[in-house]
């Protein structure tokens, strides 16, 4: 019994080492998380990738998407820099938009996304 | 459940077979089961929701395992590595909050630690006070029933699953302006709900069973039937597991193996295909006409049942990888001669369910009392209300009573038509054309009363469904 206890307590140290150990490209994940979710038309998932702020527009662009196929093509995301709480994010690679055969492409490097911390996670915020 | 949960549970299962009768094969399907209850938990646009509704679901089920079993102090000592693990899992789980994986949160949204802590610590506090203190099991086994029941009905009642979403929104600081039931999808609750109140009903009628905490989570929350069923009874799930070894045979793998290809093929091939044919008020405004909407009705008939039974095949296949027979629910319900039949092939389990822990005892109960009612009454009162408890339990609104309704009629008609026939009928016919033509019909009139019963199931509003039904007799 007492061998169990401290492994489940050794469990919980690695658990919590691992936890506390940072991710230096944190943010950047969260919007290539967001890009993917939006193109599968996760909107539950979308939303939980969004912070509080931007749910509604988060809503409405899982909702424009609807009646269309989406697909990511080669993307990567990278933070390019900090303005107080938030993380900048740019990322490459295209949002493939079709509809009756026709694709319409949406360049993302064109788009800096605002990512801030919010809940433990990194979440996106806006775009400019 | 997608092919990604199907592999990894097959997988699973293959892991813990290897490991025979080895005590780690227990913990296995004991730890999965409790992992794979979070894993299947969509996420929630509702902060930390996707990790409070199953730990919930974990606490309830410690409570009434503790009400099942005799009160004693041993009871803690014998189960002490498992009550470690609980919370160990549930705080493990809360603690990759901290992570910063991002991807995660499209997965699950864990609490802060420090609550993750004061959940654990008050369950174990409630824990204790049931050992050592006065509450009565009894009282705390009444208030598990009223509380699994309340807790389906907040979630069943689009209504107040949208007022709660508010509730919940507003506590988390987000936009009370998106509530909405939709954001409160609790996965595998019913089955859960159905397996505790069977525990706790049973313990209350007398019938004991000896099962550790261990054993009594894997079977509440056994993970290839934590989404779909079927519902095991628990004697029969801890015999199973006991003796799951002389079932892993090369005869039960082959069968085991084909039951899992089969439910793949009527999930996610049939069923998927069928669906792009749906039932909806978008297909049956454009339906051109009655031969239309009856191919929409059948479509949607054929995929129901491919769809459902698809999962069930692929939860006893891998169960069955296991060593562990679970349940059918399924025999060929659309081949059923009569309604009656059909309702014992249909979900088995579930109607089962039902027939134990309310058909009988309410006809019982009608039956021994003071104010005597004729039979006829008494099988209409019993089957419809059974029926419409069916309908509700799908969801609380007026198309799913319609439905549970239309069903309780039929039954009630064949009984009575039944009971008619034997009077004026002879059943010597030894003609087979004719024996086989009368089972043809029969099958072409159940299958269809079944199907036509589809409509109030599949659309949105009573209004809709009229409509259906008009388009479909080309009015």
């Amino acid at each position: 019994m007492k061998k169990i206890f401290i492994f489940m307590c050794m469990m919980l140290i690695c658990m919590l080492v691992f936890a506390c150990t940072p991710n230096g490209n944190a943010a950047a994940d969260g919007t290539l998380a967001y890009l993917e979710a939006l193109a599968k038309k996760d909107k539950n998932a979308v939303v939980s990738l969004t912070c509080k702020a931007w749910e509604d527009q988060a809503i409405l662009e899982v909702d424009a998407l609807m009646s269309v196929g989406s697909e990511l093509k080669e993307v990567n995301c990278r933070e390019v820099g900090q303005e107080g709480d938030v993380v900048m994010v740019v990322c490459s690679g295209n949002l493939n938009l079709t509809y009756n055969d026709e694709i319409r492409s949406i360049d993302l490097s064109k788009r800096t996304y605002s990512m801030v911390m919010e809940d433990g996670q990194w979440r996106m915020c806006s775009y400019q | 459940m997608t092919i990604l949960h199907i592999a990894v549970f097959i997988l699973s299962a293959w892991i813990i077979r290897s490991l025979g009768e080895r005590p780690a094969a227990m913990w296995l399907i004991f730890a999965i089961s409790i992992l794979s209850l979070f894993w299947l938990q969509p996420v929630s646009p509702i902060r930390t929701l996707d990790y409070w509704l199953p730990a919930m679901m974990i606490a309830l089920s410690i409570l009434t395992w503790l009400v099942i079993n005799p009160k004693q102090e041993s009871l803690l000592a014998n189960n002490q590595i498992t009550l470690i693990i609980l919370p160990v899992i549930i705080i493990g789980i809360s603690l990759l909050r901290y992570a910063q994986l991002s991807f995660l949160s499209a997965w699950i949204n864990p609490t802060k630690i420090g609550w993750a802590l004061l959940f654990v610590i008050s369950i174990a506090a409630l824990v204790f006070l049931m050992i050592k203190g006065n509450i009565s099991q009894s009282i705390m086994a009444r208030c598990l029933i009223i509380i699994a029941i309340l807790i389906f009905i907040a979630i069943k009642y689009e209504p107040l699953t949208t007022k709660l979403s508010y509730a919940l929104r507003k506590l988390n600081h987000q936009s009370t302006d998106l509530a909405s039931a939709q954001e409160i999808a609790w996965v595998g609750y019913s089955y859960f709900a159905f397996r505790l109140i069977h525990v706790i009903r049973d313990w209350q009628t007398g019938r004991k069973i000896s099962i550790n905490l261990r054993e009594f989570i894997a079977y509440i929350f056994y993970f290839p039937a934590i989404i779909a069923g079927p519902i095991a009874r628990i004697e029969n799930f801890a015999y199973e597991l006991q003796n799951r070894a002389n079932q892993v045979t090369q005869a039960h793998t082959f069968e085991s193996s084909k039951r899992i290809m089969h439910g793949v093929l009527c999930k996610f091939i049939l069923a998927d295909s069928l669906s792009l044919m749906p039932l909806n008020t978008t297909t049956v405004q454009q339906a051109s006409g009655s031969i239309w909407m009856w191919i929409i009705i059948y479509a949607y008939a054929l995929r129901l049942y491919l769809d459902f039974s698809g999962y069930t095949e692929i939860a006893i296949g891998i169960s069955g990888l296991l060593g562990i027979k679970l349940p059918e629910n399924f025999q060929r319900p659309y081949l059923s001669e009569n309604l009656t039949i059909f309702w014992n092939r249909w979900h088995i389990t579930l109607t089962q369910w039902f027939r134990t822990y309310y058909f009988n005892p309410l006809t019982r109960f009608i039956r021994t009392y003071r104010v005597q009612l004729p039979a006829a009454w008494i099988i209409f009162l019993t089957q419809m209300s059974t029926m419409l408890l069916i309908g509700l339990w799908h969801g609380i609104n007026l198309n799913f009573i319609a439905w549970g309704f239309w069903n309780g009629l039929g039954l009630f008609l064949h009984n009575r038509w039944s009971e008619w026939s034997k009077q004026h009928f002879k059943s010597d016919n030894k003609n087979e054309w004719v024996a086989g033509s009368v089972k043809c019909i029969s099958i072409f009139l159940t299958f269809n009363f079944i199907a036509l019963g589809w409509v109030w199931f599949a659309m949105p509003t009573l209004n809709d469904s009229i409509i259906a039904f008009a388009k479909l007799f080309g009015f």
